[in-house]
């Protein structure tokens, strides 16, 4: 165990990755590890797509690899050893919009980085929000949203939270195309992020 | 006149007492305010100093809601929208006015459009049409596709996109058919068949229907003094192959995983898409006066946040430059909708000829569009919704007399809001921003 997956998946060398995958298994290798280094090269596309060397395409194109790494490797579990989860997030996008290429961009990068994520799907009414937190006691809430509905439908959440009395108990990050300070200060969120390591970051932050 | 119940007959009758209230508030005519708003548009699309900074004004959802009706109403009710939206339009009186009408939801609704979700049919009322991103072409179809497309969208495409149209998949190919139609007219007997013929006829039906209640809204306008943005839009050579084979194909990540698993057979179906749209290109009419706008299109996935500069040269710059160079030997101003941040796309846009290109942007700094771009082209943006929702009158103003002041220089100049589904704007701050443009906007 060289880190040549790791290496094969962070450089985006899916041939190589699944190739080398295969390989390793058949010799026996644990698959536990398999997957630790297919994980470790997606936390380091992560961090190239923080720094701008990555762009959405790599991102996802990764995402689709990882996808392929995990089937043949699942199987061969005997007893997956759980991840270490650092916290617990929810996310969603929020009622009346239906877009999801973000928000599963978000999720992904999230789950990659060690978050336990609980993704709600998308137009979800403020209430589930609440009642996932109520279910979940998780800390961190990422709303998101591309249409301009969205921006309302982010505060009556951040509201229906407030009501629900749990407004000091979670920090709230909305996200989406539209997004800004200005939509941030509207909806009673704590920040707001542009893309998906700004989330992972803030996450981060409020561990 | 209850806008609801509002008909043909009526609807004329509104339009001539916008031109009465229109003409009292101005004091001029409306072929007169015409023809001082056409001249201010063309003078900025020209890269002149108008007398006054233009303005676009869009919102077919916004208009609904101004005059209180469902947003569905421009995809069920064209008449009363069409109200509404020339209601909407006097109140505000901008220059010329942005993306305008939905389309025939009764269509939508028979053939099951499945790429697309639109308020009153899939969705309810007062939710703005949105488009379902998905795979309506497969990773191994790419050899059909650049073999033979017509086929392809005959009976792979159009099953996909709509449910009515599902047995077309059962379709034999129709190409190479030298024995003649005949051997193949007994499909035509069977239940689904006969059904999809009933569907068509339906569906034609009630696009007729709805053609002829939207009528001739550019025409409408102009009795009320509002030219477009430049007589005959259209004729060019189309916008981005790349986002069409995005947006309608493959979908975002089916188009990714192309880039990197068979980018030769993605190249090579983006040329195809171009190849065709280039030859569907006709020459502008020259004898007609001004800047004829036509080809340019909008960038969805080629913004500097979706792909790398690499990346954009590799597959989404090459088809488009060919084909905005075409609109503009055929005589055409290419009007390009910047969607998202674009500033990395500065370099290329300085690539196109000089004064034919009119480029709108949405998130990207204005300010520096202006500096790298200015001279170059007209340019058209961008007053955030953000704020039109969520600010004062007042911020409203304070920002649309910078965007005046800095962009509006020496003209080439025209604001917008930065998308024109701004129908969660307030009131008050729509007022805002047309009154600052009066107040700062006159050279």
């Amino acid at each position: 165990m060289s880190g040549e997956l790791t290496k094969a998946v962070a450089d985006l060398q899916e041939e190589e990755a699944l190739k080398l995958a295969n390989e390793w298994l058949a010799a026996g290798v644990d698959p536990n590890e398999v997957l630790t280094e297919s994980r470790n090269g997606m936390e380091l596309v992560g961090e190239r797509f923080g720094n701008g060397e990555y762009f959405l395409p790599e991102l996802i194109y990764s995402a689709e690899i990882f996808k392929e790494l995990t089937e043949i490797i699942k199987p061969k579990l005997q007893a997956e050893v759980q991840t270490k989860r650092i916290g617990k997030v929810i996310v969603g996008t929020v009622a009346g919009d239906i877009h999801d290429i973000g928000k599963d961009i978000v999720v992904f990068m999230l789950d990659i980085s060690g978050f336990e994520v609980f993704d709600l799907g998308v137009d979800i009414p403020p209430q589930q929000f609440v009642d996932k937190i109520k279910e979940t006691d998780a800390p961190i809430v990422a709303l998101s949203g591309f249409l301009t509905l969205a921006f309302d439908a982010m505060k009556e959440t951040v509201d229906a939270i407030k009501e629900a009395g749990l407004r000091d108990k979670v920090k709230i990050m909305i996200g989406g195309g539209q997004i800004d300070e200005q939509i941030r200060v509207y909806s009673g969120a704590d920040a707001y992020g542009r893309d998906a390591m700004t989330g992972v970051s803030l996450a981060k932050g409020w561990l | 006149m209850a806008i609801q119940t509002a008909t043909r007959e009526s609807y004329q009758e509104h339009l001539k007492k916008l031109k009465g209230e229109i003409e009292k508030k101005t004091g001029k005519s409306t072929e007169q305010l015409y023809k001082e708003r056409q001249k201010r548009l063309w003078d900025a699309i020209e890269l002149k100093q108008p007398d006054k900074v233009p303005v676009v004004l869009g919102g077919t959802y916004f208009a609904a809601k101004y005059a209180g009706l469902p947003y569905s109403s421009a995809y069920y009710d064209p008449i009363a929208w069409k109200v509404a939206y020339t209601r909407m339009i006097t109140d505000f009186a901008p220059d010329t006015w942005g993306i305008a009408g939905g389309s025939s939801g009764a269509v939508l609704d028979i053939l099951q459009a499945k790429n697309v979700k639109w308020p009153g049919g899939t969705l309810p009322p007062d939710v703005p049409q949105q488009n379902v991103d998905a795979e309506y072409m497969k990773e191994d179809e790419y050899d059909v596709f650049l073999e033979d497309t017509t086929d392809f969208t005959l009976r792979r495409y159009l099953p996909r996109v709509y449910g009515t149209l599902e047995p077309l998949s059962k379709l034999p190919d129709l190409g190479g058919r030298g024995g003649g139609l005949a051997g193949l007219t007994s499909i035509f007997t069977t239940p689904e068949f006969q059904e999809i013929g009933r569907v068509l006829q339906k569906a034609g039906e009630e696009q007729k229907k709805y053609q002829e209640k939207m009528g001739n809204l550019n025409k409408d306008m102009e009795s009320l003094g509002f030219p477009p943005m430049s007589g005959g839009f259209g004729g060019g050579a189309g916008g981005p192959a790349f986002d069409q084979m995005a947006n309608s194909y493959r979908g975002w990540t089916g188009i990714i995983t192309d880039m990197y698993r068979r980018p030769e057979k993605l190249i090579a179906a983006l040329e195809k898409l171009n190849r065709k749209q280039i030859a569907m290109a006709t020459p502008a009419d020259t004898t007609r006066p001004g800047p004829k706008l036509g080809g340019g299109g909008a960038i969805h996935r080629g913004s500097d946040r979706f792909l790398s500069k690499q990346q954009f040269e590799k597959f989404y710059w090459p088809t488009w430059k060919e084909s905005m160079m075409k609109s503009i030997e055929l005589g055409y101003t290419v009007s390009i909708f910047a969607e998202g941040f674009c500033e990395n796309r500065f370099e290329y846009f300085l690539e196109l000829p000089k004064g034919k290109v009119m480029i709108r942007f949405t998130d990207t700094d204005m300010f520096k569009a202006k500096e790298a771009l200015g001279d170059h082209c007209s340019l058209m943006g961008s007053v955030p919704l953000t704020l039109l929702q969520t600010a004062s009158p007042s911020e409203v103003e304070e920002y649309c007399k910078k965007l005046i002041q800095v962009c509006g220089k020496g003209g080439g100049y025209i604001l917008r809001t930065d998308t024109d589904y701004i129908q969660e704007a307030k009131i008050e701050n729509v007022k805002a921003m047309m009154d600052a443009v009066e107040k700062y906007g006159k050279y």
